[in-house]
Formats: structure tokens, C-alpha cells, sequence
């Protein structure tokens, strides 16, 4: 039992000192949590079909009971017959249990962190937050959950716990958490809803005034800002929409006095948004900081961002790579003395081959990789990146470059394909692709298999520019199309042209390709160059075009400075004045059809 | 009377810069409005009270600086520059490389592609000096580091292979890439101490 005379000293010394071991230690992992064991429980009753339909409600309001008593007895007990040292050590890692300080934030730090790798990281992330279907979730919808999420664990998690320990001591503080995690568990409007009504009943009534104090400390928060009347105008209008007396109010102040807007797709709208959650979210981090009197996040949890992991190969790596060469020009090799001379140019590549293009076409036989030996003498020639052309769905001629070190491959119809129904899986890859495209279905398609990069096709080796510009056109113009179609239009126009929907539907909204888009194919002169990049190329490709002129040092240079200024026809001229002869063009029309590079890997 | 954010323009991921900066500004909440746009010639960059050098390939970039004549302009700028991977190693003193004419206006001295190969590029949490909220997700994409700095110098960050984050009085060099995710806090850091 207690002395007398700390009736008040201890609780207060407990309560500080469960804080404390949160902020120590956070939430651990284990089964034998307190709070795990009371889930396991829940969810060995829980389940709707061990009880008839007309039985369970009844069932659910008897075993809410038996679960309380089953999670706060023993608090009770122990508060009342422990010897009082004895609950001086123990108590403050019971009520630890029941609530949970450091690790509020950290969830949603978690999923915009992994929003930052890409949609379906947040996916994933998100998914252990939320009970909705986050399949379809936009990174918009993504945030929005992850800061509804933060927002209503304010008062759950901490609020609700402190306030019902201040009232009720250690028991009070268990039964709180006893009912929010009954609720949490069964507490929905499907299968569960009669078994569950009893619990979203209960849970309704303890967070009842809690859920207001929040209100009333973030009204204090949001005063200090200079936003109380946004938060109080937007808790008026928008308490209501969301199911439920306790969650609706508070998210509607943390609406308004942030300025965002809450969305749960199809089921309720909160706010006006102002602006963008990734901004607004800052504020609501800060409200909740301010609230749980946390200075910053001492303990942006540093044993689970583990400082020395590095990632490799990632998507992000792979498209930034790509974004690195925008505004530049990549250009065909054949061996160390070109690379030189390209690098000397202002190239920000090279691509290493066996043969330029107009000499396979000239040439009998399959085209192939080009030789490791001469690769790797490229590679250490040039500081700039080097690539690589492989054949068509020829997965080891990649595995081989990747080995050699080359910075990107190219999956290119140029070479005999080496596989006529698939394309190399190149997510496997940590080197980043480069593929071809003639049309926007193509091109998703090849962004779909993991390529960092897309390039027209053309026709190489013709030193004929129309197939690029045929290609870069149809590519541009879809795009331009899609701007105007709604979602539906949208999934049966990916239906259409064979590609994936949510690609269409990032490639409208961005109004461009998920990645860099080159042009390759058939480029011989410094206007052919300018022209593709008028017409959106992000930069170009130049195979023959440059080793088969008459003067290549000169060729590759002007090349580079029409690039640079595209849009400055005086610096176009000026380039292109006395290069000598760029390379014979070739009438495409002239060729057959065996002899068309670009119907290769559709 | 609002201010400028030059973005060089001649070569690299100039785009996610803009977009990054536009963010930023969004994010402090900017009073007095701001704008960022490509520059690309001389009379532009003089006009700017901020300068971003993006990343790219810093030998095209260094030699686009020479033939279109900027090297004077952008040594001479009397804003803040902002410069990221390639930018980088064009703000050092030293460059391993003798086709690069540094602009010398950070003392450190730089190793390009210090990782090795685009296979070697990583992604990884940096804790940065300054940088109270926790981790900076960085992207080193054939990064440089920096292997010595002077005096005047101030590190803001280094890993195991060498200094990948420095300032010195306006300037802020990075190895990575903070344009390509959406954490802006070293753009706001930056633009902040320009008084913006």
C-alpha cells in the first residue's frame, strides 16, 4: 500500500517517468506487450462469424466487459496491494503501455519519408496506419491518411491516456486503453459493425471530453499563429462529416488552422486546402508538438533510420541518373579515340557499340553487344558516363555490361533482338535502361518493365530525321490528348494503346512522361538536333551522325551548342556554317520492310 | 520589389530545380514574391539575387560555361549560389581534373565520381549540422566529395568517404541531389540566409 503522504508526489512521479521511458525507448515490438496480448485476445473473440447474427451485439457488449476487466484488474491490483517501492518501479512501465508519446510522429514521418522513394512505398508504408483500401491512394490521399492518422492518435494516444490516469489513476488509464483498442479493432460499419457496436459506442463516450480538451489546447496553438478564426470557421462547418462525435472535431480544427484538407476518397472531405498537405503537414507536425509540449523530435528514431544503410539501384536513382544527362547529347562510339573526341565535344555520354548504326545496316549478319575488351577501354578513357546497346530481351549481354560498369544500358532495336516476345525485366537491374519507343503506349510500356529513360526510335542509320520526329510527335501529341480526358476516358484509352492505367494518368497529370524522353534515330545535323528538342526532346541521341561526317570533331561540337541553344536559330546557323559533309541520308521510304530497325520489340 | 532565383540552364536537371525552389518559397510562406526562372546568358545572371548551379555532367557544364562566356558573370555574382553534384565540384578551388576550370569560390578541394559508376550510386539518410527535424534523405548519383576544405569553409555534413555538404558565407555546396525528393529544408536554409 502507499504511504499517505505521497498520495500526490507519486502518481505525478510515475506519470514522468512513463513519459520518460517513452521517450527512451518508443514503442517496442514484442508479443508480450500489454497491448499486443490485449489485441490477441479482441481478436480471438472478435470474429462476427462465430456468432449468430441476432447474438451479436449481446456478445459484443459482454465480452467488451470481460476484456476491460481482463486488461485492468490486474492495473487495479497492483496499484492497490503493491508494496508502494515495488509499484514506484513497476507502475511507470505499466502505464507506458497505455499510451504513446514519441512514436505519434514518427508514423507519419515514416510514410512521407516513404512517399519521397515513390507512390508505392507510401502504400506500404501508409497501409499499417489506416484500416481504408490504400491500393488505389493518390500521394495526395497517401498524406492525407498519414495526418488524419497523426491527428486522431493526438487524443487517443496521448490526450485520452493522461487524462483518465490524472482522473482514475493506473486502472483508469488501462480501461481507456482496453476500450480505444476494442474500438480500433471492431469498431467498423462491415461485418463487424453489430459485434463492434458496443465498442464504437463506448469509445464515442470516453473520447467525448478528451477529444474536446485537444480542441481546446490546439485553439491555443493555432491563436499563437494568428489562425484561431480559420480553425474555429472550419470546426463549425465541417465537425459533422466525419462519422463519429470526437474524430470529426478535432481533424477540422487541425483543417483549418493548418489550412489543409483531409481526404478519404468517397467518404468525407475536410477543409478547404489552402494549401498542399506536404506543406500544410509542417504545421500540423508543430501543432502536435506543441501540444504534447515536445520541444522537436528529440528522437527521430535513430535506431530505426539506420544511418550507414545505403540503397542502391533504386527507381529514384535510376530516373535521376537520367535527369543528370536532360539537355545534353549522347553520342555513338565505337571505340576509346571517339569517346575522346565526344568527350572533348561537350557530350554527356557516350554510347558504346560495335558498329554505328549505318554500318550495321550495311553489314550481313546479327548485330550484337559490343566487345567487354573495347567497353572497358572506353570506360577508362572518358569520365563521363559510358553506355552500353544489348539486344532486345537479352538479359545476360545486360548482366555482362552492368558487370563492366557501364551507367546505363540500351535495350535497342538497333541489334538483331534477341527475344520476340519480351523485353529484358529491367527492374532487376541496379544499372539504369535506356529503351525505344515510336508511340506513347510503347514507350509506357517500356517504363512499365523499369526503363529510367525513353528515346524515339527513328530509323538509325539513316541519317533521315522524319521517323524521329514522326515518333516524338505522336508521343507529344498523345500526351496533349490526354489532357482533356477524364478518368474514364483515360482507363479505356490505356486500354487502347496497351498500356498500363496509372501510368496514362501520371503522364496526364505531370502533362509529360514519368521520365526523360530523348530522341535518337536518324539525327545528322545540328538543326535535326534543335528541331527534336523544339519539338520536347529533354536532349538527343547521335549514332552516325557524327563519326560519319566528313569533320566529326566539328560535328560533335556544333551539335552540342545547337542543343544548348536550341530555341537561337543565329546560333544554329552559326554553328552549322563550313562542317563539311554530314553523313549520306537514306530515304526510309526506299527500305524493306526486314530493313526497318523500328518495327523491332514492339 | 521581389527577387530573383537564377537556375543555370545550359545542362542537367534544371526543371527539378525550379520546382524544388518554387517549393521552398512556398513552404517559408514568402512574403515579398520571388521568382525562379532558367538563366542562361550573362545580363540574366547579373540581375538574380540567388544562383542554383544544378546537377549534370560538370565537364559539358564547365565547357558550356566557357563558350558561352560566363565564367567572369558567375565568379563575379554577388548573390547566394546554390550548387548541387556537378555544381559542386565547379564551385571548388581544386578539381581532380584538368578538363574542369573551377569557378574557386568555395575553398575545398573536390573528387569527381568519387563513388565509382552509376552502379555505385546510392540513396541514404544524412544527418546534416543545422538540420534540426531529423535525417536529410539524400541521392548521390556519381557524386564528388570534397577531401579538404580552408578556412572560411563551414561542413555541414561528411560520410566515410569524405565532405559531402559544405557552406561558405552565401554559398552552399551539396554532393547529392535535394531536388529530386521532396525535402526542401536545405533550399529554405539556403535562401534564408539571404535574408529571402
Amino acid at each position: 500500500m502507499v504511504p499517505a503522504e505521497s498520495v500526490i508526489a507519486l502518481p505525478v512521479f510515475v506519470l514522468a517517468a512513463a513519459l520518460l521511458i517513452d521517450r527512451c525507448i518508443g514503442d517496442p515490438h514484442s508479443h508480450l506487450h500489454p497491448v499486443a496480448l490485449l489485441g490477441r485476445f479482441i481478436a480471438w473473440w472478435g470474429k462476427p462469424e462465430r456468432y449468430t447474427r441476432g447474438l451479436q451485439r449481446t456478445a459484443g457488449v459482454f465480452f467488451w466487459f470481460v476484456t476491460v476487466a481482463f486488461f485492468a484488474i490486474p492495473a487495479f491490483l497492483f496499484w492497490k496491494f503493491a508494496p508502494w517501492y515495488l509499484y514506484l518501479i513497476i507502475a511507470p512501465f505499466l502505464l507506458k503501455c497505455c499510451f504513446a508519446w514519441r512514436s505519434l510522429e514518427e508514423h507519419a514521418l515514416a510514410v512521407v519519408e516513404a512517399l519521397n522513394r515513390g507512390t508505392e512505398a507510401g502504400r506500404e508504408r501508409v497501409k499499417m496506419l489506416v484500416s481504408r483500401d490504400t491500393t488505389a491512394l493518390s500521394n495526395d490521399h497517401i498524406l492525407s491518411a498519414a495526418y488524419e492518422s497523426l491527428t486522431e492518435n493526438l487524443t487517443d494516444s496521448i490526450v485520452s491516456p493522461v487524462f483518465y490516469y490524472s482522473l482514475f489513476g493506473l486502472a483508469g488509464a488501462a480501461v481507456y486503453r482496453a476500450a480505444n483498442t476494442l474500438d480500433a479493432m471492431l469498431g467498423y460499419r462491415d461485418e463487424r459493425e453489430r459485434l463492434g457496436w458496443w465498442s464504437a459506442r463506448m469509445d464515442d463516450v470516453f473520447n467525448f471530453i478528451p477529444a474536446r480538451i485537444t480542441v481546446l489546447f490546439l485553439f491555443v496553438f493555432f491563436a499563437f499563429r494568428g489562425r484561431l478564426t480559420s480553425s474555429y470557421r472550419m470546426m463549425k462547418r465541417d465537425k459533422k462529416r466525419r462519422p463519429g462525435y470526437n474524430g470529426g472535431i478535432v481533424m477540422a480544427v487541425m483543417a483549418g488552422g493548418a489550412g489543409v484538407r483531409f481526404e478519404k476518397p468517397g467518404v468525407y472531405t475536410i477543409g478547404d486546402g489552402e494549401r498542399s498537405l506536404e506543406v500544410g503537414g509542417r504545421e500540423i507536425l508543430s501543432a502536435v508538438r506543441a501540444v504534447t509540449v515536445t520541444k522537436r523530435p528529440v528522437a527521430r528514431d535513430h535506431s530505426r533510420v539506420n544511418l550507414e544503410e545505403l540503397r542502391f539501384g533504386t527507381e529514384l536513382l535510376k530516373r535521376g541518373f537520367a535527369s543528370m544527362q536532360k539537355g545534353g547529347v549522347i553520342m555513338d562510339v565505337v571505340n576509346a579515340g571517339q569517346a575522346k573526341i565526344s568527350e572533348e565535344a561537350g557530350a554527356v555520354a557516350v554510347m558504346a557499340l560495335e558498329r554505328v548504326p549505318s554500318d550495321i545496316r550495311k553489314m550481313a549478319g546479327d548485330a550484337r553487344m559490343a566487345d567487354p575488351q573495347i567497353i572497358a577501354e572506353i570506360i577508362d578513357t572518358v569520365s563521363i558516363p559510358v553506355m552500353g546497346k544489348v539486344r532486345i530481351g537479352h538479359f545476360v549481354e545486360a548482366q555482362v555490361l552492368e558487370t563492366l560498369g557501364v551507367d546505363m544500358i540500351d535495350e535497342s532495336e538497333v541489334l538483331t533482338p534477341a527475344d520476340e516476345q519480351y523485353h529484358i525485366d529491367k527492374k532487376k537491374f541496379t544499372v539504369p535502361f535506356v529503351c525505344g519507343a515510336r508511340d506513347l503506349g510503347e514507350a509506357l510500356r517500356r517504363i512499365h518493365e523499369g526503363a529510367a529513360m525513353v528515346r524515339t526510335k527513328g530509323e538509325a542509320g539513316t541519317g533521315n530525321v522524319v521517323e524521329a520526329v514522326r515518333h516524338m510527335r505522336a508521343i507529344m501529341g498523345s500526351i496533349r490528348v490526354l489532357k482533356g480526358m477524364d478518368r474514364q476516358e483515360m482507363t479505356d484509352y490505356a486500354r487502347e494503346i496497351e498500356a498500363p492505367a496509372e501510368l496514362v494518368i501520371e503522364c496526364s497529370e505531370r502533362g509529360r512522361l514519368p521520365v526523360v524522353n530523348f530522341s535518337a534515330g536518324g539525327i545528322a545535323t545540328p538543326s535535326d538536333a534543335a528541331m527534336m528538342m523544339q519539338l520536347g526532346a529533354d536532349g538527343v541521341f547521335v549514332g552516325s551522325g557524327i563519326f560519319k561526317s566528313s569533320n566529326p570533331q566539328k560535328m560533335a561540337k556544333a551539335i552540342v551548342e545547337a542543343v544548348n541553344h536550341y530555341e537561337d536559330a543565329k546560333v544554329i546557323a552559326a554553328v552549322s556554317r563550313g562542317l563539311g559533309d554530314a553523313m549520306p541520308g537514306l530515304d526510309v521510304h526506299t527500305l524493306r520492310e526486314d530493313e526497318v530497325l523500328q518495327y523491332r520489340g514492339r | 520589389m521581389g527577387v530573383k532565383i537564377g537556375v543555370l540552364a545550359l545542362q542537367g536537371n534544371v526543371s527539378e530545380h525550379i520546382d524544388a525552389f518554387e517549393h521552398a518559397l512556398e513552404r517559408m510562406g514568402q512574403v515579398s514574391p520571388c521568382s525562379v526562372f532558367p538563366v542562361k546568358k550573362a545580363p540574366e545572371i547579373s540581375g538574380c539575387g540567388a544562383l542554383a548551379i544544378p546537377g549534370g555532367e560538370s565537364t559539358t557544364i564547365s565547357r558550356l560555361i566557357e563558350k558561352n562566356h560566363l565564367y567572369d558573370p558567375i565568379r563575379n555574382f554577388s548573390g547566394g549560389i546554390f550548387a548541387t553534384c556537378a555544381g559542386m565540384v565547379l564551385m571548388a578551388t581544386r578539381v581532380d581534373d584538368p578538363r574542369i576550370r573551377p569557378l574557386g569560390l568555395i575553398d575545398i578541394t573536390v573528387d569527381r565520381n568519387a563513388f565509382g559508376r552509376q552502379k555505385e550510386s546510392f540513396e541514404t539518410d544524412l544527418q546534416i549540422h543545422g538540420l534540426d527535424e531529423g535525417p536529410f534523405h539524400a541521392i548521390f548519383i556519381r557524386a564528388p566529395v570534397a577531401t579538404g576544405t580552408g578556412t572560411g569553409v563551414h561542413v555541414l555534413a561528411r560520410i566515410k568517404q569524405g565532405i559531402v555538404a559544405v557552406e561558405q558565407g552565401k554559398h552552399m555546396a551539396l554532393a547529392f541531389h535535394p531536388e529530386l525528393g521532396s525535402d526542401t529544408r536545405l533550399h529554405e536554409r539556403f535562401l534564408k540566409k539571404l535574408g529571402m
